[in-house]
């Protein structure tokens, strides 16, 4: 019986949506994933150099085990935030013969083939056998190394159980993040020295390697404790099938000032707080947003006109980036009816761009806080929201009228790149690096205040023009709307 | 009210529509029938310009449908669950339906009051996004969104499917009282010949994109569509 539920194992792995991608996707999916092991990789063996940098009284491991505590407080914060224990796929067993507790010890070990269990390994195996292996014999070293995986999988044990309240999953997210984040300031601030216990024992650990047998006994206990309560909750009305709950609403009705597009204004809101691919997409909004804390305190980057665009673009652009680059698939499901409706695409399209001009200016404000990184940046951040509105937005709705991927709204974005067609990657392509080379080419022929001067004209001439240049989109989603039904007809 | 002229649809080379001449007219309840594959549902896309045809043309009141949009005015639909706007409540997306009809949300509610029974108490006030509402009560919501505004054509693919046995009792009788108070015009494709042969005044059979049927509905049609549906 085990061999039916690994085969079908290794067919949902083999024929899932994932290898089904273009192949450029699959190199940027594993670009990425490369980048990010090179990183942590390269981390483990530069580790005892940061450490020492911060902690330059401290002995080396002493402080990265003292360290350990917040390693474990993010890593349980993300867990809950994106680790998912699939249930839901076993409702098709349920009625096979096969035991309950079968099914649930099959999910629970293929809970363990999670990313999250092992990142972590890519610093730590280097850190432990560049580092510690230098002070402490090998069996001292492995003994600390296992208790770490221990506590990993513990961690990611205790992470599934308390998966079972997924139905209080909001509830559950923010104790689990109130208590990590007071377990951190405690700590941090030595109240309770939380850390300095962890480290003492990952010290005595070191000391005495057969204390690593500890995490194991709970590992077993938890193992068999998970899988006899997920068994219990095999039911499709039990909690751990994902339900969703009547709905706290928010109509937007302040929408109703803004005359004829306030409908189609009310609507878009509604999409983007009510879906889940929305929400996620709106994430990155905030993200790109924070970009200018990490990149304005480098000087190099801060000092040159055309990144201080790029950077500028970016923050400014943040919703037409991320989420504006899919306007009219995120629409895709029910595109039929906004072309049997009279609908007034026009007026669709016009509260698009208001949202565009708004999130502009919202981020433009926003972004008066890097005011402490000189007043060159704000100036630049300017030019570039004028940019944005006059030019960007519009090549954003032109462009949309190219799409052809459709995209559901209920699947959440990590990881997701559905509706990401070459026309999107075309687009940020445009949006992103179109300013910049423009911006580069403007400062290799002029001095600096013309090269300004024109590209804030530039986006004001956008502006100008904006009711001839929407006659012309409009004029290009006519066109090509029977091309888009059909292709949002196909699922991916 | 609507024409279809030679109107043909081709994929790749194979013909899934191929009507020579089809009018409704005003007042008409028309039942489409056909078994699977027959074209039912790609004549209502092409009546609603959802897709091209690869061949002549369809008018809605005189006016080509790929030309003008003048049909949306007086045109409502619900093919399938594409229709809906599922992260709307059932109020919120009857009162967008509404407002595109320029109706306040007072007339809209007055409207839906009058198919309470239909409802059956499932949809009123409920809290609840439409996915997460059951196959049937998404069909009676879209089904009642396509009353809205007064259309004088109302398109319906398969709407007795999904519904349970006394909907699908209360819908014949929606449909009757809706004609008779608006004159207007259904078109109704349906694999339930029972309803099709109650409701429908005419009845068009398709097979393989083209008319092989089109009769006035008679005491004699339910023998007739048996004698061309059954296999035995």
């Amino acid at each position: 019986m085990s061999q039916i539920i690994n085969s079908l194992n290794r067919k949902s792995f083999y024929r899932s949506t994932y290898w089904q991608k273009s192949v450029a996707k699959k190199i940027l999916v594993g670009f990425f994933v490369f980048y990010l092991s090179i990183s942590l990789l390269i981390m483990g063996f530069t580790l005892p150099e940061i450490l020492q940098a911060y902690f330059p009284e401290q002995e080396v491991i002493s402080a990265f085990n003292q360290n350990l505590l917040y390693f474990f407080i993010f890593s349980a914060i993300l867990r809950q935030l994106f680790q998912e224990i699939p249930v839901v796929n076993s409702i098709p067993l349920l009625v096979l013969p096969f035991k309950k507790k079968k099914i649930a010890r099959h999910l629970v070990n293929k809970s363990f083939f999670h990313f999250f269990n092992f990142l972590p390994l890519l610093f730590l195996v280097p850190f432990a056998f560049d580092t510690v292996l230098e002070e402490y014999s090998v069996g001292n070293t492995l003994g600390w190394l296992i208790n770490l995986v221990g506590l990993i999988l513990i961690d990611h044990m205790i992470g599934i159980w308390l998966k079972r309240f997924s139905f209080y999953k909001e509830k559950m997210s923010a104790i689990i993040s109130g208590v990590g984040v007071g377990l951190f300031v405690v700590s941090f601030f030595s109240i309770i020295p939380v850390s300095i216990w962890i480290g003492h024992y990952f010290d005595a650990v070191l000391g005495y390697p057969v204390l690593a047998a500890v995490p194991l006994i709970f590992i077993v206990l938890l193992y068999r404790f998970n899988i006899k309560e997920i068994a219990k909750g095999m039911y499709l009305d039990s909690r751990l099938m994902p339900v969703e709950k009547d709905v706290s609403l928010h109509a937007f009705s302040w929408t109703d000032k803004f005359g004829s597009i306030g409908k189609y204004l009310s609507l878009e809101l509604k999409m983007i707080t009510r879906n889940k691919r929305t929400r996620s997409a709106f994430m990155s909004v905030v993200f790109l947003l924070l970009y200018g804390f990490i990149v304005y305190g480098n000087s190099s980057m801060a000092n040159h006109d055309v990144s201080l665009i790029f950077i500028g673009i970016l923050i400014t652009g943040s919703f037409s980036v991320s989420y504006g680059q899919f306007t009219p698939a995120w629409h895709s499901k029910y595109f039929p009816f906004l072309m049997t409706r009279d609908f007034g695409l026009k007026n669709m399209l016009n509260a698009q761009y208001f949202l565009f001009i708004a999130s502009t200016l919202i981020a433009f404000i926003f972004s008066t806080i890097y005011l402490i990184y000189g007043a060159k940046v704000l100036f630049f951040n300017f030019l570039s929201a004028i940019f944005n509105i006059g030019i960007t937005s519009h090549i954003v709705l032109w462009m949309g009228s190219f799409s052809s991927k459709p995209i559901d709204l209920s699947q959440s974005s990590f990881f997701n790149y559905q509706g990401t067609g070459a026309s999107v990657w075309m687009m940020a392509f445009v949006i992103i690096l179109g300013p910049i080379l423009y911006f580069g080419l403007l400062s290799l022929l002029l001095q600096d205040i013309w090269s300004y001067l024109i590209f804030g004209l530039t986006g004001i001439g956008g502006i100008v023009f904006h009711e001839s240049i929407m006659r012309k989109i409009l004029i290009r989603y006519k066109k090509n709307k029977h091309r888009m039904l059909y292709s949002y007809r196909q699922t991916s | 009210m609507i024409t279809l002229k030679n109107a043909e649809k081709k994929y790749n080379g194979n013909v899934v529509l191929a009507i020579d001449n089809l009018t409704f007219q005003r007042g008409e309840i028309v039942g489409v029938v056909g078994n699977n594959g027959a074209g039912k549902t790609t004549m209502f896309s092409a009546i609603l310009d959802l897709i091209q045809l690869s061949d002549g043309y369809i008018e809605n009141n005189q006016q080509r449908v790929n030309q003008s949009e003048e049909w949306k005015k007086y045109t409502s639909s619900y093919l399938d669950e594409k229709f809906l706007i599922d992260y709307l409540t059932p109020d919120e997306y009857f009162n967008l339906v509404g407002s595109l009809k320029g109706y306040s949300s007072e007339d809209v509610q007055e409207f839906i009051s009058g198919f309470r029974a239909f409802f059956n108490g499932e949809i009123d006030n409920k809290r609840k996004y439409i996915r997460n509402l059951s196959k049937g009560n998404q069909q009676k919501i879209g089904i009642v969104a396509s009353l809205i505004g007064n259309p004088q054509i109302v398109l319906l693919d398969e709407p007795f499917s999904n519904l349970d046995p006394t909907s699908q009792y209360r819908l014949r009788q929606i449909i009757n009282d809706f004609q008779q108070q608006n004159n207007c015009t259904f078109l109704i494709s349906s694999h339930d010949l029972n309803h099709v042969a109650e409701v429908c005044s005419r009845i068009v059979i398709l097979e393989k994109g083209k008319v092989v049927d089109d009769v006035k509905t008679s005491d004699e049609t339910m023998m007739r569509l048996e004698s061309y549906f059954a296999i035995f």
